[in-house]
């Protein structure tokens, strides 16, 4: 093989892998959802774990592609001379079993700790409950000693064990905040557990990473961690009602139209005493009806909307939560998010008289925007 | 291995191992089917106890009358052999006789089978029902119908036995087929062991042995 | 026994006469003969690499911004199910398959399988299986439920339609097909090798089919389990995988996954295979380690059944669970290190060619190295919490499978065309094709591992705006492009090099094992002689005897001829004759597969096939003259 030839192979691959390098060097992990901006002990064991095997397989990668490419280039034919018959050598068998091996028991030792430490779930008495049950293609969230529900937005105060218990109402879905921890999978008729906890306040994403059907892309969650306090003053807000609407404006004829339209299947009033059993009998009630008839029933398990004017994103963590876009929504679910089963079953999208004009979508969303708790508390938090 | 069987032309014994090629297919094959199987009776067991609703295998499956049905089908394994047998020994009467008893036995096996399975659809017990009734149906299907193969295999050899074309020189033929029968044995007695012998007599209440978690 | 006239077989009365010709479409469609199935095997397989790139690149389209509507959510999800499905069953499988046809037999000194009817009953399975499986497209929908197929997400009651029920029928076909070949060449190579070929003396491609099929013809009647059970759940109502039951969805993984591990195997040992032949040859000197090469193959398929609940981490089994599923998958890293090592001193002090073929594999050993490390991070149940769904497991995958098995593949092409054809690919455009598609396959996929590392989750149609993944997918996309490119280029090499026609002979690479040692391409009945075997690398030694003495470098280059098989008395060579049984099984069980989606009729037409077949085989003698039968 000419020199010429070489520098012809050799060298365009070469710096097609320094191009490819230096290029991904430039891409950065300050993705909202990037598993290398850990804000929280399991992740951030997660990511070290991963960094030291990372590291290692890097040594390796440069001992094994650098003996490829020097072998390949320092022992091309040169002449027609055939080369020493080798046929094996057994120390270097050797060497290369064990050598490996321990490398392994290396990796093995902080993994296996890792496990322990991350899939054992704390203490229950001091920790938050949230039981998180998975939809086609929202979150749930409930707070059993709380006494809490809500959708697609999950609150937690900082430095405080959670135990989020997981489960799935229909298809298997998976709970992933990759900036506080890895994904644990929902699964119909399982009960999975996963422990997280966040160092900080702020808002951090959330999205569904197992493939549940049509819009799996658009399964998202967001996850507001506030101080101590600011945990506290939620929880009260999640019980104080709304203020009271102006009869004859906008917001009560969106209450009425929402009364007529919507609560079958969407409750937004869970702030009252023992709404929250409930609330859960009603979510029983319509995953019973829907299964009776998946095609054509009106009535399908729906996303929770008590306060939902404080939301910060609707449709499942997809657009943020102003009147353009719940407008938007309203209107056709379809134009934010394709195959919903709202669009596929309330009767104002599929009955020839139930359709809603314009301005009845208008008042049904400043309705929502206006379900606040009366003693409002307004908190800022930046966009992890 | 009978020594006074003439190597036919197509025989191959002489090849890399010894072992007759078709032999090693069968036996090969078998082990395929061992994970066939396998896999139909991991999933009854995974799912044992765990139906919501009955009909309930207690209910159900009658221990006596299989017991019957199963002594049947391990007989026609001797028949078998004892066919295998009387071919090498160019005993052609006894030969056939013997190949048309296990073919009659292997028949009342699948006689038993459809008078169960319609037995229990009588019972309301049914592919549909539960899970008991989809883990069930669809193993002993599976298994009814290895029988029914078999079955017809064995008439075609019992045919060829007749025109003078199964003979003492390629016996090997009818022994495939006897290492084939063997196994669809072999299976049900583990079937009939777990399925029935032992599920049946559970006596666990339904759905007493929780899923990991409870529901 | 007496020396009376045996009685005429009974045949099954023929509709059509059965074919004798060697020529002409009947010939190919009744066809015997390993050489042609597995150039059929090649054909359609190769077709099927295009359509699932062109699935690919319709992905990578859609992916390549930020919200884009190129594809419909539902298209797009049928678009990832097909391709995924396509790439794995219906084309590195078949190739593997073309290369098992084709070679094995020749090196292990054999005139053909074991069993040619079987041979060919595969091919046809194959071929009509994965036509059924596409017809889903043209009827309703293809399957959208990934090539995994989770319930409930597959069940009818969150499914509707026949696109998954297309797809496990599809799968239950293909099964059998490959558990048909596997049981071939299992018996053909621990029976059928030429006199004083032990196994230690085998060529490691033809150990490699040995393992790959082992595996088969255990793993795949798994398959077939799950996709009867989800195919009765779907059709029957049954309750397999239905919650409501009492059904559980995980018992779905578990029986995929201990069928899906083991088929990655299935999907690397003979690309493992074809780079442990090509390697020593443009090396001339042996493979370094033998024994230790087979040795590990065999140690990676049995420790292979050990590791599947490694795709479960996220599932809740528990931390023991776990703990013993990240050991057993750290552990497999031991064998495929000692092979990458040992392939590695192959051509360490070797007097390297680095023509087309040779570049693909050393470019195998570089890329699935890559694809082997990402695999240990995954091994690490904890990080693998992070890692999986997201799109550094796409990238872990696409490093052992294409950068894997299709680099080996297509090194095995460049390496085993002359032989195939009796002419030369031409190297400049091998090598272009090789620049291109490795530029272009690293360009797409190492984006992949830190996009998915920076959250990006798979078997999404979309992603958001200011998520910070849109320069990567851009980056991907253009490299899945320049693969395209590169397998233009190949196309343009085979049409331009069957135009030159330079005649390669029987031996252009000065190869070492015994296809090299007749005619390109080979006779029909492949050896004149049936060679005696005395060692490994046998045309080797046979060449260059004094090599045996010691380490001799002074060898003149003999000029040992390939077999001549000019003069050939062929009454003396026992060949089976054509048939079309095969044909008729496999077209007879596409229809009742289609019938069980649509209408009973079908399904008692194309069982009505498969009896006639089956009858017709069975009283069928192998060759009409004689009267013998198989």
């Amino acid at each position: 093989m000419t020199k010429k030839k070489l520098k012809q192979i050799f060298f365009p691959l070469f710096n097609s892998f320094l191009f490819i390098f230096f290029i991904s060097c430039g891409f950065g992990f300050d993705s909202p959802m990037s598993t290398f901006d850990a804000q929280g002990p399991v992740a951030q064991l997660q990511k070290d774990l991963f960094l030291f095997v990372f590291w290692l397989a890097v040594v390796v990668f440069i001992l094994v592609e650098g003996a490829i490419l020097y072998a390949s280039y320092r022992y091309r034919q040169k002449d027609e001379k055939l080369p020493a018959q080798i046929h094996g050598n057994t120390k270097l068998e050797l060497m290369w079993t064990i050598l490996p091996s321990i490398i392994i028991v290396i990796i093995a030792v902080p993994t296996v700790m890792g496990i322990w430490k991350t899939q054992v779930m704390p203490d229950e008495e001091n920790s938050i409950i949230v039981d998180s049950i998975g939809h086609q293609w929202w979150f749930e969230f409930r707070y059993p000693k709380e006494e809490i529900v809500t959708a697609n937005e999950l609150h937690i105060p900082e430095n405080k064990d959670v135990i989020v218990n997981i489960e799935s109402q229909d298809v298997i879905h998976s709970f992933w905040i990759p900036k506080i921890a890895g994904k644990v999978d929902m699964i119909p008729n399982h009960q999975n557990k996963l422990w997280i906890r966040a160092d900080n306040p702020g808002i951090y994403y959330g999205q569904c990473a197992e493939f549940c059907g049509i819009a799996h892309a658009l399964m998202k969650f967001r996850v507001v961690v506030h101080t101590k306090e600011d945990f506290e003053k939620w929880k009260n807000d999640m019980r104080t009602p709304p203020a009271a609407l102006n009869p004859g404006s906008d917001e009560d004829e969106g209450r009425k139209l929402f009364v007529g339209n919507c609560s079958m299947c969407h409750t937004n009033d869970s702030y009252k005493k023992a709404a929250y059993h409930k609330e859960i009998q009603n979510q029983n009630n319509r995953w019973e009806e829907w299964k009776k008839d998946k095609e054509y029933s009106a009535i399908v398990s729906a996303p929770n909307l008590t306060h939902f004017g404080d939301r910060l994103t609707i449709g499942a963590g997809l657009k943020d939560n102003n009147l353009e876009t719940l407008s938007s929504w309203i209107e056709n679910p379809d134009n934010i998010k394709i195959g919903t089963r709202m669009k596929n079953h309330a009767a104002i999208y599929n009955s020839d008289d139930q359709f809603l004009t314009s301005n009845e979508i208008d008042q049904i969303a400043k309705y929502l925007l206006s379900l606040k708790p009366d003693k409002v508390n307004v908190i800022t938090y930046t966009n992890k | 291995m009978s020594t006074n069987v003439t190597i036919q032309h197509g025989e191959e014994i002489n090849n890399s191992t010894g072992v007759s090629t078709k032999k090693l297919l069968m036996w090969t094959f078998l082990g395929s089917d061992v994970m066939f199987f396998g896999t139909f009776i991991a999933t009854f067991m995974a799912y044992r106890n765990k139906s919501l609703n009955g009909p309930y295998p207690e209910d159900t499956l009658n221990i006596p009358i299989t017991s019957v049905s199963t002594f049947v089908l391990l007989m026609s394994s001797l028949g078998i052999v004892l066919a295998l047998h009387y071919l090498k020994e160019a005993k052609m009467g006894l030969a056939k006789f013997w190949l048309l008893l296990v073919i009659i036995m292997g028949i009342i096996f699948i006689g038993f089978q459809v008078y169960e399975f319609s037995h229990f659809a009588n019972m309301g017990m049914t592919p549909q029902v539960n899970l008991f009734g989809s883990t069930f149906f669809t193993l002993t299907s599976l298994h009814g119908a290895h029988v029914s193969l078999g079955i017809l295999w064995l008439i075609f050899l019992l045919i060829n036995e007749h025109r003078g074309n199964l003979n003492s020189g390629n016996a090997i033929d009818l022994e495939i087929a006897g290492l084939y029968w063997h196994f669809v044995d072999i299976v049900w007695i583990v079937i009939f062991a777990l399925l029935y012998l032992i599920t049946a007599n559970d006596g666990v209440p339904p759905g007493s042995i929780p899923w990991i978690g409870g529901h | 026994m007496s020396s009376v006239a045996k009685p005429k077989q009974f045949q099954l009365p023929r509709i059509f006469p059965r074919p004798t010709s060697h020529k002409g479409l009947w010939y190919w469609l009744a066809t015997v003969d390993h050489k042609k199935i597995g150039t059929m095997y090649g054909l359609v397989s190769f077709f099927w690499f295009l359509v699932g790139g062109i699935e690919a690149l319709l992905i990578r389209l859609q992916l390549g911004q930020a919200e884009s509507s190129i594809l419909s959510p539902e298209v797009y999800n049928q678009m990832f199910t097909m391709h995924g499905t396509t790439m794995v069953f219906l084309v590195v499988m078949p190739l593997s398959a073309a290369f098992f046809n084709w070679i094995v037999p020749l090196q292990i000194g054999a005139r053909d399988v074991a069993f040619p009817r079987l041979n060919a009953l595969s091919l046809w399975v194959f071929i009509f299986g994965s036509i059924l499986l596409n017809i889903s497209w043209f009827a309703g929908g293809a399957p959208n439920g990934g090539w995994f197929g989770y319930p409930p997400n597959s069940s009818l009651g969150f499914n509707p339609g026949n696109g998954i029920t297309y797809w496990v029928m599809g799968l239950n076909i293909l099964g059998v097909a490959s558990i048909a070949a596997g049981l071939n060449f299992i018996v053909t190579i621990i029976n059928m090798r030429a006199p004083g070929m032990h196994m230690m003396r085998m060529p490691v491609f033809t150990w490699m089919t040995l393992i790959t099929s082992v595996l088969i013809v255990l793993a795949l009647p798994i398959l077939a389990v799950a996709g009867i059970q989800l195919t009765a759940d779907r059709i029957y109502g049954t309750n397999f995988f239905n919650s409501e039951a009492g059904g559980d969805p995980i018992f779905w993984q578990h029986i995929f996954w201990l069928f899906g591990h083991p088929e990655v195997y299935i999907l690397i040992l003979p690309a493992m295979g074809i780079v442990s032949e090509v390697l020593p040859t443009f090396s001339r000197k042996p493979l370094f380690g033998y024994t230790a090469i087979v040795f590990a193959g065999l140690v990676i398929g049995f420790m292979g059944w050990f590791v599947w609940s490694h795709h479960m981490f996220t599932v809740g089994l528990g931390p023991v669970a776990n703990t013993a599923f990240t050991v057993t998958t750290m552990l497999i890293a031991i064998p495929t290190g000692v092979k990458i090592f040992n392939w590695i001193s192959t051509l360490w002090g070797g007097s390297i060619k680095l023509n087309t073929s040779m570049l693909f594999s050393i470019g195998f050993i570089a890329m699935f190295t890559i694809g082997g490390l990402s695999g240990v991070t995954h091994a690490a149940s904890p990080s693998d919490a992070q890692q999986q769904d997201t799109y550094y497991v796409v990238a872990h995958f696409h490093y052992v499978l294409f950068g894997g098995s299709i680099l080996a593949i297509f090194s095995g092409i460049y390496y085993w065309w002359p032989k195939f054809t009796g002419w030369l690919l031409d190297e400049k455009l091998g090598k272009i094709n090789f620049v291109l598609m490795f530029i272009g396959f690293n360009l797409s996929f190492a984006p992949m591992h830190w996009v998915g590392l920076n959250g990006m989750p798979r078997r999404i149609y979309t992603y958001a705006e200011d998520m910070g993944w849109e320069s990567s997918n851009l980056a991907a996309t253009i490299g899945g492009f320049i693969i395209a490119i590169s397998v233009l280029v190949f196309l343009i090499n085979v049409i331009l090099s069957k135009r030159k026609k330079q005649h390669s002979g029987g031996d252009p690479w000065d190869a070492r094992t015994l296809e090299w040692s007749i005619a390109s391409p080979p006779p029909h009945y492949n050896f004149v002689e049936i060679p005696k075997v005395e060692h490994i690398d046998a045309w080797w030694y046979r060449k260059y005897p004094e090599l045996l003495e010691g380490n001799n470098q002074d060898i003149k280059k003999q000029k040992i001829e390939v077999e001549d098989s000019s003069n050939v008395d062929e009454s003396k060579i026992h060949l089976p004759d054509l048939s079309y049984y095969p044909l008729v099984i496999g077209v007879g069980l596409a229809i009742a597969a289609l019938g069980v989606m649509y209408t009973y009729a079908l399904v008692a037409i194309g069982l009505i096939m498969v009896f006639w077949g089956s009858i017709g085989w069975s009283t069928e003698p192998v060759n009409e003259d004689s009267n013998e039968h198989h």
